[in-house]
C-alpha cells in the first residue's frame, strides 16, 4: 500500500524514495499512540495520505514543476511478468493526471474500502465522496480513451 | 477501460521490490526529512546558535573592559530572553501543525490554521525587534549620558530636552521597523506562500458541492 501511496504522489524515483522512508518514519513513530480508535488500515491509510499531501514541497525553487505525464513511469518496480501491465500503466498514468484529493479517493475505492472508511480516512462526507467518484471516473474514462 | 474491472490488477499490483527488514532498519535510523521536522530542526539551530553567539559575547561583557560596559551584557541578556519566549511560541505553534493520525482534512485545516498563526506571529514578533531594541539602546544610551554628559541635539541627560530624542528615537523605530516587516513578509510568502495556496485549494477541492 505505501508504494502505491508513493508511486501516485511522487514525480520522481527520489520523490518516490523519500516519500516512502518518511511514510515509514511516520508509521514508526505513530504506532505507539494508535488506539484501535479506528480500524488498523484506517489509520495505515491517513497517516500514508497526510503524509504524502499535506508535505510541504521541499526543492521547489530547484525544481520546476514536471507534469507527471511527460514523466517516464517506473514499471519497471512492477513484476514485469503481469499480463495486465499495459492496462495497470494505463490507469497510473490517468491517475497521476487527477488532483491529490482525487487521487486518494481513487486508490482508496481501488482498494475496495467502503466509503464509510474512506470518510474516516479523507474527512469528506459520503454522500460527496459518492458524487466525487462519479466524476473522477468519468474523467478517467476520458483520459483513458485519449 | 471500467475502473471496477481494474479493482483485481491494482490489488495484484504490489511493486516487487519489497523492502527488506534491514533496509527498514536503515530508513528508520534516518532523520525524518519532513517539512515540519526541518522546520524544528531550522528552529533548534538557531536557538544553538543564539546560546553559544550570545554566551560568549555576555561573558566577554562581563569581564573585559573592568566591568565598564556590563550594561551591554544586560542588554543582549534581555534579547536572549525574548528569543526564548520566541522560541518557545515558535516550537508549540510547530508541534501544534501535524496531526498524520487525523483524518486528512481536518490535518489540513489544522496545518493551514497554525501556519498562518505561525506567520502573524514570525511578522509581528520580527517587526517588534526594532523598536525593543531601540528602547533597550536608549535606555543603554541614557546611562551613559548620565554618566559622561555632552551637549547638543542628542543630548537627553536629565537637564536638556526628552523631546528631540524621544521623537528621534520614535522616527528611527518606525523607518526601521517598517522596510523589516515588508522584507519578512516577502520572505515568509517565499516560503511559505506557495503552500498556504495550495493548502487552500486542497481545501476547497476538498469541501462539500
Amino acid at each position: 500500500m505505501i508504494h502505491k501511496v508513493c508511486n501516485l504522489y511522487g514525480h520522481t524515483p527520489h520523490e518516490r524514495e523519500d516519500l516512502f522512508q518518511e511514510i515509514v518514519v511516520q508509521l514508526w513513530k505513530g504506532y505507539s499512540r494508535f488506539r484501535g480508535e479506528a480500524k488498523f488500515s484506517t489509520w495505515l491509510y491517513r497517516v500514508a495520505l497526510n503524509t504524502a499531501i499535506s508535505g510541504l514541497r521541499k526543492k521547489e525553487k530547484n525544481i520546476a514543476y514536471v507534469d507527471p505525464s511527460i514523466l517516464p513511469a517506473t514499471f519497471h518496480d512492477f513484476n514485469d511478468n503481469n499480463p495486465d501491465q499495459e492496462q495497470l500503466q494505463q490507469l497510473y498514468e490517468a491517475i497521476r493526471k487527477l488532483n491529490e484529493i482525487d487521487r486518494a479517493i481513487v486508490m482508496l475505492y481501488l482498494e475496495d474500502r467502503s466509503y464509510e472508511e474512506m470518510e474516516e480516512v479523507l474527512g469528506i462526507t459520503q454522500n460527496n465522496l459518492r458524487v466525487k467518484m462519479n466524476r473522477i471516473k468519468e474523467k478517467l474514462r476520458k483520459l483513458t480513451n485519449q | 477501460m471500467e475502473l471496477d474491472e481494474l479493482k483485481e490488477i491494482w490489488k495484484n499490483s504490489e511493486p516487487s521490490s519489497q523492502k527488506a527488514d534491514e533496509q527498514l532498519k536503515e530508513l528508520l535510523g534516518k532523520t525524518s526529512a519532513g517539512p515540519i521536522r526541518r522546520m524544528k530542526r531550522n528552529l533548534l539551530y538557531e536557538l544553538i546558535a543564539i546560546i553559544v553567539s550570545y554566551s560568549i559575547t555576555i561573558v566577554y561583557y562581563f569581564s573585559a573592559f573592568q566591568g565598564k560596559l556590563i550594561i551591554i551584557a544586560w542588554f543582549m541578556i534581555t534579547i536572549a530572553l525574548s528569543f526564548f519566549v520566541y522560541y518557545y511560541r515558535k516550537n508549540k505553534l510547530l508541534n501544534e501543525m501535524e496531526c498524520v493520525t487525523c483524518m486528512v482534512k481536518s490535518n489540513l485545516e489544522m496545518q493551514l490554521k497554525t501556519l498562518e498563526k505561525y506567520i502573524r506571529f514570525y511578522l509581528f514578533s520580527g517587526m517588534l525587534v526594532v523598536p525593543i531594541s531601540m528602547a533597550i539602546f536608549a535606555w543603554i544610551y541614557y546611562q551613559g549620558m548620565t554618566r559622561f554628559p555632552i551637549t547638543g541635539w542628542l543630548d537627553i541627560s536629565t537637564t536638556g530636552s526628552p523631546w528631540k530624542p524621544a521623537l528621534l528615537w520614535i522616527l528611527a523605530s518606525i523607518i526601521l521597523s517598517v522596510p523589516i516587516w515588508f522584507m519578512n513578509k516577502w520572505y515568509l510568502n517565499k516560503l511559505y506562500g506557495k503552500h498556504i495556496v495550495h493548502l487552500k485549494k486542497i481545501l476547497q477541492e476538498m469541501s462539500d458541492d
